[in-house]
């Protein structure tokens, strides 16, 4: 992990707007993916351009799909729709190009309308409509994206991501199993881009785009680059942008990771902090017949191109080394753990058994002699605010513990070459009842 | 240099008889001639890229050999054959040549032994050399063979390429798929069984390169490495997609198709199928212990992947890159992408024989019981004494039905229950066309699903059309000219690659030649497929039918109530653990064969 000294330097204004909304309180007991929910499992989307922006001031055109008559975005509308139902999905066309969609993990999807094209029926250009029919029949995690000269259409922003939730705890389970049980769910849609195919398309040189040079300079997580990926849902600073990714739990929460790949290349995607345990692929449970039993543990799950994993991540401060909640056994400070629950301190939720009571082992160093980042709160117990000089720890107001979250092919991690950005967030943790503000 | 010494699978045909009856348990061999050759190739833009293939040859005359591919010829290894030995000739010409050699990696090669950069082989002798070569060198005179030997082989899906300088001689062509099962049906074990399996073998090309080595500058200034490899065509079973490819064959509904899935290209791809998932078995010939179900499936370069997918309705599925190769150059709408085509699920032939009267073996069996569902029908047999015997699904598809055929009149069992009503409920038609020895010959010459009637005259084959059961003359119905100058040959029809429709074919003495590409007329191999299978049974007659229910027709003999049956419609008698061996119709003296859904 890269120092936080560094990156705060470089953190644009766009993050300020986290600080606010940190300060403003929750909102949300509950992570829950931003999405589309329709009562009677339809949709409308609507095949258009617009602009996405990019932290090092970029702004490309996207095609896109939009939810209805709202703006293009990018990925598309995470359609949510519950297992069993028959869901329908009215495509309009805008572009100047036919356009369709395709649900890969989806059986017997029944296209009206359109005309005919290679993979399914597609939308004519211009004001053309197609329909496509399906029944969600398993839940999970899935992607849809243009099956009409995918190679270009994809990479122009006609992407998203379907969710079915199970029959059983729909609210609490991504499976029809307690293995996939969660109190925060996160999406991590991740794409790439490489702007001189926007660039030619926006100039009218689409005859000119040739793949086979494929070479992106910029990433991103549900359609944004770091930092803005920290940035609130629905900012209005980001209008063909809506979906964040600012992971948030409490310690011994679980959160479930949605992961999609949905560009061309494959990304490491790696989480600080603790081994997540992928539990799903493609919408299915690695299972032998018992819940998730084949699951894995990894500290970096590569997501595939086209392919989706679930992971459930959870995190106690175990080895961290010293009590993260800074206590300490009056009786006898050699006495840690369950000795020292013994003796009378009581465990905080979610905190692991071996370091309770361990003393913090180093002296921290003056604040002369320290570099401060927004995150960081002053000090290193969770919850607790420690002496900064003035202006500093703005984006950490509640003592939580940051973990940056990235692809782990490292030149991904900056916005056309500029470090830090791109594929990358911050999780954060949050002392026991601090209220999560996201989303 | 490896020496090995064995018999031909092609003319091995009384011997592998002799084999199923001597031998138990016994590992035997399989041997391939390839020859490496310059090719070309046609990219759907007119490119023309110039490549390095492997051409199959029939012995070590190398003298009768097929046009060089790329990818190469599958290497099929039955089931009861533990060595492979690959006999490799080198014919590589042109401004730029090399050695080459052959590996399989994840099969054990009896010797490995590598070639230095300044050509010795064996123990690296001084800091200086590099290595040139994995194994053995067939050096570019089309004289020297160097045989390559695996034992001990595994059952699974692999990887063929040249171990010889593979940074250019891969991607210039030299690579294909080698394939053994368990036992027959079985990729790995019986959890593994399969109806019908299609081989998809991605691979790219980056025409520099191919330029480079056809113009003779590769490795000097202009051209010095594939260091800035960058492919421009993308390709699934060396072609690239284009408007004009046809779909695979994958099966049929509810039933297991095994796909076969290489990556001979440099880059990693992700073969995404809508619309179904693929239980994903096995990686590198090593099957999972638990499958993977999954519709996205992670091919790094130079690795081989099987899954089985069962379909639950008809009609063609597209697996594609994920990784988004879906270009020829820069061009949307081709590259790696293939559309699987299911066919609606039909039961697999059962046999029969005819000899004044119908024995039908009803049970699918293979024996003869004597009790339902065999049954033993006499239709036509008294009225007809001498007639002989058709059948086909005259009144669409279903149940196959009866006829007899006497002398241009036939007799058809229109109404299905074994019995001759005359007409209207039966069907009586003149076919009058031909000479008096003209024979009969039934198909779906059209797809229509009715099977129609024709007529074999000494390589000229009369077919009706139309249906109506007359000889109408062109265009109404149908001629083709195929089998003429084979005075021996009898007529055979099926449909050979799960098209829908019936081709045409003759046998003659052991050896098919068969109208695969359904012109109606002999273009020889690889357009059309010639087979032996019943050489050196001399009273044997040719005897076809869709052995496994997965839509084709295969191939088989008949000799005197035994029957030899091309379960894996490899167009050989492959021994009874791969292809089939029944038992009916002994003692029927002059009994005729037939095959049908009873
Ligand atoms: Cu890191």
């Amino acid at each position: 992990m890269r120092t936080n000294r560094r990156l705060i330097k470089q953190i644009p204004t766009v993050l300020i707007t986290v600080a606010v909304f940190l300060a403003c309180g929750a909102l949300h007991a509950e992570g829950a993916i931003e999405g589309v929910v329709s009562a009677t499992s339809t949709f409308t989307l609507t095949a258009r351009t617009g602009y996405v922006s990019t932290p090092d001031g970029g702004s490309y055109l996207m095609w896109g799909y939009a939810n209805g008559p709202g703006p293009m975005q990018y990925p598309g509308p995470t359609l949510i729709v519950n297992q069993g139902a028959v869901v329908t999905v009215n495509l309009n066309n805008e572009l100047t190009v036919p356009v369709s969609i395709v649900f890969p993990g989806q059986k017997a999807v029944r296209s009206t309308g359109g005309i005919p094209g290679l993979m399914t029926n597609e939308a004519p250009a211009g004001g053309g409509t197609v329909s496509y029919t399906f029944t969600a029949s398993q839940p999970g995690t899935y992607t849809y994206y243009s099956g009409t000269n995918p190679d270009l259409q994809i990479e122009m922003g006609l992407v998203g991501a379907l969710i079915v939730r199970p029959a059983t705890n729909p609210g609490t389970q991504a499976y029809n199993h307690a293995d996939s049980q969660f109190d925060h769910e996160y999406l991590f849609l991740l794409s790439e881009m490489d702007p001189r195919i926007h660039d030619l398309v926006a100039t009218g040189n689409m005859a000119q785009v040739d793949n086979t040079t494929y070479f992106p300079v910029l990433w991103f997580i549900n359609g944004r680059a770091a930092p803005d990926t920290m940035a609130e849902a629905n900012s209005p600073l980001l209008p063909n942008q809506p979906y964040n990714c600012m992971p948030m739990m409490h310690p011994g929460e679980k959160i479930l990771l949605r992961m999609i790949g949905a560009g061309r290349d494959f990304h490491p995607y790696h989480t600080h902090g603790n081994h997540h345990r992928v539990i799903a692929r493609d919408g299915r449970l690695l299972s032998s017949g018992s819940g998730a039993d084949l699951g894995e543990q990894a500290f970096t799950t590569t997501v595939i191109p086209g392919s989706t994993a679930d992971a459930i991540f959870s995190w106690t401060g175990e080895k961290l080394g010293w009590d993260m909640y800074g206590h300490s056994n009056t009786v006898d400070p050699n006495r840690i753990g369950a000795n020292c629950v013994a003796d009378g301190v009581a465990l905080e939720p979610g905190e692991s058994l071996a370091d309770h009571c361990k003393p913090f082992p180093v002296v921290l160093p003056s604040q002369q002699e320290l570099t401060f980042g927004q995150f960081y709160s002053g000090s290193p117990f969770l919850g607790a605010l420690g002496g900064l000089p003035p202006g500093e720890g703005g984006f950490n107001p509640n003592g939580g513990f940051f973990y940056m979250w990235h692809s782990h092919a490292e030149k991904e991690l900056t916005n056309n070459d500029i470090f830090p950005g791109g594929m990358l967030t911050m999780m954060l943790i949050e002392a026991p009842g601090v209220p999560l503000m996201n989303p | 240099m490896i020496t090995y010494t064995g018999k031909k699978i092609t003319e091995g045909f009384l011997l592998a008889l002799v084999c199923i009856l001597i031998m138990n348990g016994t590992s035997r061999a399989a041997e391939y001639w390839l020859r490496a050759e310059v090719t070309t190739k046609t990219m759907p833009d007119a490119s023309v890229i110039t490549m390095w293939g492997f051409a199959q040859c029939t012995d070590g005359t190398y003298t009768t050999c097929g046009a060089a591919t790329v990818p190469g010829p599958t290497l099929s290894v039955p089931p009861a054959d533990s060595t492979l030995t690959v006999h490799l000739r080198n014919n590589l010409t042109g401004a730029y040549t090399e050695p080459v050699s052959i590996i399989i990696p994840g099969q054990k090669a009896s010797s490995y032994v590598p070639v230095w950069t300044d050509g010795s082989p064996g123990n690296r002798t001084n800091l200086t050399q590099r290595v040139r070569s994995f194994t053995a060198e067939t050096p570019p005179d089309n004289t020297t063979t160097v045989d390559y030997t695996w034992t001990g082989l595994k059952a699974g899906t692999y990887l063929y390429q040249s171990g010889t300088h593979p940074a250019v001689q891969v991607q210039m062509g030299l690579y294909g798929s080698m394939t053994r099962d368990a036992a027959a049906g079985q990729a790995y074990d019986s959890a593994t069984t399969y109806n019908s399996e299609v081989v998809l073998l991605f691979s790219e090309i980056d025409p520099a390169l191919h330029t480079a080595v056809a113009g003779g500058t590769y490795g000097t200034a202009s051209y010095p490495s594939t260091y800035n490899y960058e492919p421009k065509y993308f390709l699934i079973n060396g072609a690239p997609y284009s408007a004009s490819s046809v779909p695979l064959t994958a099966g049929t509904v509810g039933s297991r198709t095994l796909l076969r899935i290489l990556n001979a290209g440099l880059k990693p791809r992700v073969p995404v199928i809508n619309g179904l998932y693929l239980s994903v078995i096995a990686e590198d010939g090593n099957k999972y212990l638990y499958p993977k179900e999954q519709y996205s499936v992670l091919l790094a370069a130079g690795k081989t992947m099987d899954a089985l997918m069962v379909p639950a309705t008809p009609g063609n599925y597209a697996i594609y890159d994920r990784r988004l190769a879906l270009t020829n150059a820069a061009v949307s709408g081709g590259g790696m992408l293939a559309v699987l085509h299911v066919s609606l699920n039909g039961p697999a032939s059962q046999i029969g024989v005819f000899q004044n009267a119908w024995y039908l073996d009803g049970s699918g069996n293979g024996s003869w019981d004597g009790t339902p569902p065999d049954s033993l029908l006499a239709f036509g047999v008294n009225i007809l004494p001498g007639a002989l015997p058709v059948t086909g699904g005259w009144a669409g598809p279903g149940t196959t039905r009866l006829g007899l055929f006497d002398s241009g009149t036939w007799y058809l069992d229109f109404n299905g229950n074994g019995v001759w009503d005359g007409t209207p409920s039966d069907r009586l038609y003149a076919f009058n066309v031909g000479t008096p020895g003209a024979v009969p010959v039934t198909g779906d010459w059209t797809g229509s699903g009715t099977t129609r009637i024709g007529v074999y005259d000494s390589g000229i084959w009369y077919l009706d059309l139309n249906g109506n059961g007359a000889w109408n003359g062109l265009p109404l119905d149908g001629t083709h000219t195929f089998g003429v100058g084979l005075p021996g040959a009898v007529p055979v029809t099926g449909d050979w690659t799960g098209s829908g429709t019936t081709r045409i074919g003759v046998y003659d003495s052991g050896t098919w030649y068969l109208d695969l590409n359904g012109n109606g007329a002999w273009d020889g191999t690889p357009g059309d497929g010639m087979y032996t299978f019943g050489v050196g049974l001399s009273g044997a007659v040719p005897v076809t039918g869709d052995w496994t229910g997965n839509g084709t027709t295969r191939v088989g003999v008949y000799d005197s109530g035994i029957w030899y049956l091309d379960i894996n419609g490899n167009g050989a008698w492959d021994g009874t653990l791969t292809d089939r061996q029944y038992i009916f119709g002994v003692g029927l003296s002059g009994s005729v064969p037939l095959s049908g859904r009873w």
